[in-house]
């Protein structure tokens, strides 16, 4: 029986850390911390890479160590015009210190090897996340791997993103798992 | 005529001299250093680092990191593999804005098939600061990065660049799709 040649395997969770690796580890990123979502209602959108066709199972994001309150947050993976929302884990409460955060893709979605975005926002400008920021040497790290901010009305994310410069250097730590395991 | 569908990490919408298309992988097998601000090594020093593109992209400009001091003039060119053809460059921008990336958009936004290419990046004085990751010349060296003497224009036909030799830096510089970076 013929089988075709395997061209590219992907991880079993694609990331910013795996699509920006490189770039973070060059730019002396370091390893991510916890920090404050750096605005309230602020969306931030980062490049996710993925070399070969993978079906998601869940959407995570790494809290940080502090929650306040009943704070509502959303996580989404778009196309890479940004003009589609493709995975969604919906309006969440946030919830869960220092561990990250996952919510299960009903069936599971399949993504084409491609360039895509992942986008996060919080509704307060107080809860944490693990993120990564600049080293000593580098400022605007976050324009130097091409994310981008939205700011929002309120803690969901748009259909569509209209992309604008990032002010912000917050990377967070967020992706995608092929498995159904807890992350 | 038939082309292979792409495979591997896509290209990054901001392509660096520290990405898996250009030299990171290297960056990484060899435990490269600190990025940290350093003077340029030579007046009018231009470095070539390669990149490999396995799908067709626009480039609106190129991007670099300056550091702690800035001075003079820098320029910046994409280049064939064969290093014969200047494809595009931002020409001379003064430098600018300490410890904090710079960036100029080419003319005409470059469009890229798949392929082999260099990035160029020249200034005209060694009082600036650019903004590298410590390593040994040799890593960079075999890894494909060339430099050329007295060559700030980056002009075409830069046929006589020689191995990598002068400044055990990796360069923090790219080449970047987004308008609104």
């Amino acid at each position: 029986m013929y089988t075709p040649p395997i061209l590219a395997t992907e991880r079993s969770i694609v990331s910013t850390v795996t699509s920006l690796a490189a770039e973070l580890g060059s730019l002396g990123a370091g390893a991510p911390a916890s920090a404050v979502w750096p605005t309230a209602l602020l969306a931030i959108f980062v490049p996710l890479y993925v070399q070969a066709p993978i079906t998601a199972q869940q959407i995570w994001w790494d809290n940080g160590a502090t929650i306040t309150g009943s704070t509502s947050i959303e996580c989404a993976v778009y196309n890479e015009a940004g003009t589609t929302k493709l995975i969604t884990s919906g309006v969440v409460t946030h919830a869960g210190v220092s561990i990250p955060q996952a919510v299960t893709i009903t069936g599971g979605y399949y993504l084409p090897r491609g360039r895509y975005w992942i986008g996060l926002v919080c509704a307060n400008g107080t809860s944490t996340f693990l993120r990564f920021t600049n080293a000593a040497a580098v400022t605007n790290l976050q324009k130097l791997v091409g994310t981008s901010e939205q700011a929002m009305g309120a803690a969901a994310l748009p259909a569509t993103i209209t992309f604008g410069t990032a002010a912000q250097a917050y990377i967070p730590v967020m992706g995608l798992t092929q498995s159904t395991l807890a992350i | 005529m038939y082309a292979p569908p792409p495979t591997g990490i896509p290209e990054p919408f901001v392509l660096l001299t520290s990405s898996p298309q250009s030299l990171g992988y290297s960056g990484a097998a060899t435990l490269q250093g600190a990025c940290t601000s350093a003077t340029w090594s030579a007046i009018n020093l231009a470095v070539f680092f390669p990149f490999v593109l396995t799908s067709s992209r626009t480039y609106t400009g190129m991007i670099w990191m300056n550091g702690a001091a800035v001075s003079g003039n820098v320029n910046g060119a994409v280049y064939s593999a064969d290093g014969v053809t200047a494809l595009a460059t931002i020409g001379t921008v003064a430098q600018a804005g300490t410890t904090a990336q710079q960036k100029k958009a080419f003319g005409t936004a470059l469009t890229l098939p798949p392929g082999k290419y260099f990035m160029a990046l020249a200034i005209d004085n060694t009082t600036a600061t650019i903004v590298g990751q410590a390593t040994d010349i040799r890593t960079l060296r075999m890894s494909g990065a060339r430099e050329l003497a007295s060559f700030f224009a980056l002009t075409a036909t830069a046929a006589a660049w020689v191995g990598y030799a002068t400044a055990a830096r990796s360069w923090m510089f790219g080449l970047y799709e987004p308008s609104w970076l």
